[in-house]
């Protein structure tokens, strides 16, 4: 009996160690790494294989997301699954429950272990990865970033999804065409701390200003771990306030359903327009019955495929072109030699026409 | 403690009367604070946590306290939406829900009577179980598009009346008459203010603790079909601050973090004292930000004027919770 009691006691406190970090830090990150989207035809399967751009050998590729468990890197490590089919490679998919940096740099010391050929990694603090970044390099691995950068790493290339800047002009463009380009609009976001999501912000803001005159952001809130409850909660309460506010944006793709609901159960479908960056299985149900018209990202899937196509190149010393023609992809990928990025193409507008396309 | 209103204790009524100073005065500052659809809302938004804390009250009363619910309610609540999605009749969902919420409420309290774990480290643990099973329930994509099968009971209006206050009015009530009136509510108490004199007095302590966390873990079942049917999505932050909200309503209500004194009166008025709060706050146009430090300084408030209030009471509380965190140390 009393040593059954202890083996309880050191399972649950085997558990609670291994068990990740605690629980409400836990999700909070999850708002973090937010929605995705690219070009309309983008590889939604490695179907159409490439026979050519076959990898020379069977390299293996490693990809470390902020976190595993959210449908965006799910999309990602399906991309990357696809390429590495097409090309001949082992794409290893490796990540942790919770978005935590230190978990990031044991994740890539475990593969500088490893000895895998090449480490992509999208980052959430520069400062806790720059060092181990480095180390992996002198390890003889190749490492570059994607989805999330350090640019003041050693990282070869950035993987980017779209540009920050794109991004916040093109939601800012869609939801001024859906107001009649006046109006005041509110904007509900994930954690306050989440770098992506104020990056994004920012240039909302600055779209706001430099081209839309009559539009006011009457006020930014930011969510409890981007919860969709706070997120429903404040733009009811937003609404309240401001009567007459014409749209909503929700960032976090955490957000997106509860914004989106608030609208629906305020009654105010067509009158206060929602936009966020959310994807398409998130906001199918809501685009149908026409709270949302349209939603921006990129393909995530597209991103993932890109992701394990440059490691391959940067595996076989073959340099990235100003244009580069990915097999797979239906576009083409630009390359800016200046900052090192490798850029998948403009966002991705998702709306009635297109949302059944996609799976992630 | 008693006062002029039968079964309101003067902490009850401090409270009470917060809430309604706080009304007063966030209608004089919003001109959009007191009207229906306002207040609507806010009532609709605060319907789990309403629920929820009652079975707080309960485990804190006991000298618990439990921070797995929001990954409870998680779970369940995923659970309940793979039913709504297979069209199961809502009845059988809701049995569902409230036996799964219930058997996890059983699991907490029996690790912590019969595995002896301190609440707060089983329920930790729990809370990281549950949350994985989230994730891995969720496998990376979300539940959304819920048809409205359970909002008649957030959404709904009766007689003219929103249907949240029936639900809040309803559990209140049954859960007042239960620990006023039935064994179990006194076995509660008496378990909170002195465990020995409640063995003494021939009360099975541990049936009591796993009861009420049983009855805490039901509560929570029943509130993620209330989740499901306001947001109609579920995913993965799903109740990540709700045992933060349940635990500060409780506190706020007058509870003693140390067991044995609070009221579900007192619970429910703490619950909407921070709902409004958080709702006038941000009617005002104040920063996010402030919302969560000031729930924060009204917990520490809270305790603070309860330990004034009750300074001989509670350092008594505090050392025989010693003696017998010690004694179990010893077993």
């Amino acid at each position: 009996m009393k040593s059954l009691r202890v083996w309880i006691i050191l399972m649950l406190i085997a558990v609670v160690v291994l068990g990740c970090t605690s629980p409400t830090s836990a999700p909070t990150n999850t708002s973090a790494p937010p929605p995705p989207a690219q070009d309309t035809q983008a590889p939604q399967s490695g179907a159409e294989q490439p026979q050519e751009g076959k990898a020379s050998k069977n390299w293996k590729i490693a990809f470390i997301p902020q976190l595993i468990g959210i449908p965006y890197f799910t999309a990602m490590e399906e991309g990357g699954n696809d390429a590495a089919k097409a090309f001949g490679v082992t794409y290893l998919n490796v990540g942790s429950p919770t978005a935590n940096a230190a978990e990031q740099v044991r994740l890539m010391e475990n593969l500088i272990q490893q000895r895998v050929d090449a480490i992509s990694i999208s980052v959430l603090d520069s400062a806790s990865l720059n060092p181990v970044m480095e180390r992996a390099e002198q390890a003889g691995i190749v490492v570059y970033t994607s989805d999330s950068d350090s640019p003041t790493s050693v990282r070869r290339v950035y993987v980017a999804q779209a540009l920050d800047k794109d991004l916040g002009y093109t939601l800012i463009d869609r939801l001024a065409m859906q107001i009649g380009e006046a109006g005041q609009i509110g904007i509900i976001s994930g954690e306050s701390t989440a770098t992506n999501l104020n990056t994004w912000i920012d240039f909302m803001k600055e779209a706001v200003a430099t081209k839309y005159p009559n539009i006011e952001i009457v006020d930014i809130r930011y969510t409890q771990g981007g919860s969709s409850e706070d997120a429903l909660r404040q733009a009811e309460e937003l609404m309240t306030r401001y009567p007459d506010i014409k749209g909503l944006i929700a960032v976090a793709s955490t957000t997106v359903p509860g914004v989106a609901k608030a609208v629906e159960n305020a009654g105010k479908t067509g009158q206060v327009a929602v936009i966020g960056y959310g994807s398409p299985n998130t906001v199918r149900p809501f685009i149908k019955s026409g709270v949302m018209k349209e939603s921006v990202l990129w393909n995530p899937r597209a991103l993932g495929y890109l992701n394990v196509w440059a490691g391959i190149q940067l595996l076989e010393g073959k340099p990235f072109q100003e244009e580069n023609i990915v097999p797979g992809l239906s576009d083409p990928v630009k390359y800016f030699p200046d900052t090192k990025i490798l850029l998948l193409g403009p966002p991705l507008v998702i709306d009635a026409n297109n949302v059944d396309n996609f799976d992630f | 403690m008693k006062t002029f209103i039968p079964g309101l204790s003067r902490r009850d009524l401090f409270t009470i009367g917060l809430v309604i100073l706080e009304v007063v005065i966030f209608s004089i500052v919003s001109e959009n604070f007191l009207n229906s659809s306002n207040l609507r809302s806010v009532l609709r938004n605060a319907t789990e946590l309403s629920l929820v804390s009652i079975g707080m009250t309960i485990v804190i009363l006991m000298g618990g306290i439990d921070i797995s619910v929001g990954s409870a309610l998680g779970v369940v609540a995923i659970i309940v939406g793979w039913l709504i999605q297979a069209e199961v009749h809502p009845l059988i969902i809701g049995l569902v829900a409230i036996l799964v919420g219930t058997t996890i409420g059983f699991v907490n309290g029996s690790l912590i009577t019969f595995g002896r774990i301190p609440d707060i480290i089983a329920t930790l643990g729990m809370s990281n179980i549950l949350r994985a099973a989230v994730f891995g329930m969720l496998g990376g994509r979300w539940i959304t598009g819920l048809p409205p099968v359970f909002s008649p009971l957030v959404q709904g209006q009766y007689f003219g009346i929103p249907a949240s206050i029936f639900v809040i009015f309803i559990f209140y009530f049954v859960f007042w008459a239960l620990l006023t009136f039935l064994p179990i509510g006194r076995h509660i108490y008496a378990t909170g203010n002195n465990v020995e004199a409640a063995k003494l007095s021939g009360i099975d302590v541990r049936k009591t603790r796993i009861v009420g966390y049983m009855l805490l873990g039901s509560l929570v079942g029943f509130s993620s079909l209330l989740y499901v049917g306001r947001l109609g999505s579920v995913e993965i932050t799903v109740g990540i601050d709700l045992p933060i909200s349940a635990i500060a309503a409780v506190v706020i209500g007058g509870a003693s973090v140390f067991g044995g004194r609070g009221s579900i009166v007192g619970t429910l008025a703490g619950v909407f004292f921070m709902a409004f709060m958080k709702n006038g706050l941000l009617l005002l146009g104040i920063p996010s930000l402030w919302e969560r430090a000031v729930i924060g300084f009204l917990i520490i408030f809270s305790v603070g004027i309860d330990l004034l209030i009750n300074k001989h009471q509670a350092i008594a509380k505090f050392l025989h919770l010693k003696t017998r965190q010690s004694r179990v140390g010893e077993a």
